[in-house]
């Protein structure tokens, strides 16, 4: 997407923040130098294009834009916040992006506009047995443990249900796989 | 909005139990909302080094920030 709207003058940023679930193969930043590093290894893990940028060790930027892990934000040039999503999700994104270059049309074509506010739910996808899976491949079984713990104090033990069976299900997918064979 | 203001307690060593709801409900009620001033402040750009304001970013184009983190 970032390329796509290169060309329009939309850019595209990567903000790394602090580990979200951090575990016993990735831990919490404890050094600036370190976060920068994880930062590095992030943008390699993921082949990020983008630039890929850190606040501080306490986080300012982040904890000034909300604190949460996985956000997307849309400031235009004038400074103004045009969109905010406490989860990232391409396709609002993308209309959000859309809807910024529309409206550059219509001030060419010397249209009036004006601003209005929206609020709006909609879902996205959740990929539950990945995410788990993830937290077993990089962090290691702690981050898996604490998050199921959170999911039963915060969500209850439904919620919590649900995550130890995906949990359950990303390592059977993982110990049916022989090493070598995938 | 948001009590954490040391290193050691915003880069937490455990998941916290407590963290999803009110920090949703505070990112929605309490962080700025469309149609206020951005927050600004210094980045580093991990692969350069290069150290930039946010608000030299967006100056240049409308801004897209995806925040995230490894795990």
């Amino acid at each position: 997407m970032a390329k796509e709207f290169a060309g329009d003058g939309v850019q595209f940023i990567f903000l790394y923040t602090r580990e979200a679930h951090p575990g016993d193969n990735k831990l919490h930043h404890s050094s600036m130098e370190q976060k920068l590093q994880h930062a590095r290894d992030f943008v390699e893990m993921w082949d990020i294009e983008r630039p890929m940028y850190v606040d501080d060790l306490d986080g300012p930027i982040h904890r000034a834009f909300g604190t949460l892990p996985n956000m997307t934000w849309i400031i235009n040039s004038a400074g103004q916040i045009v969109y905010k999503a406490d989860w990232t999700d391409h396709r609002t994104v993308r209309m959000a992006v859309e809807q910024l270059i529309a409206e550059r049309d219509l001030r060419r074509a010397r249209t009036r506009i004006t601003p209005y506010y929206v609020e709006w739910q909609p879902n996205r996808e959740n990929p539950v047995v990945e995410f788990v899976g993830g937290l077993y491949d990089v962090p290691g079984e702690r981050a898996v443990d604490e998050f199921v713990a959170a999911q039963r104090e915060t969500n209850g033990e439904n919620a919590a249900t649900m995550v130890r069976r995906a949990a359950d299900e990303a390592l059977r997918s993982r110990q049916a796989t022989p090493a070598g064979d995938d | 909005m948001d009590e954490v203001t040391t290193a050691d307690a915003y880069n937490y060593r455990t998941f916290p139990l407590d963290l999803d709801m009110p920090y949703f409900a505070a990112f929605r009620d309490g962080a700025p909302k469309p149609g206020q001033p951005a927050p600004d402040g210094e980045l580093t750009n991990a692969m350069t080094g290069e150290r930039v304001k946010l608000s030299d970013l967006w100056r240049k184009g409308h801004l897209v920030i995806e925040f995230g983190s490894i795990t």
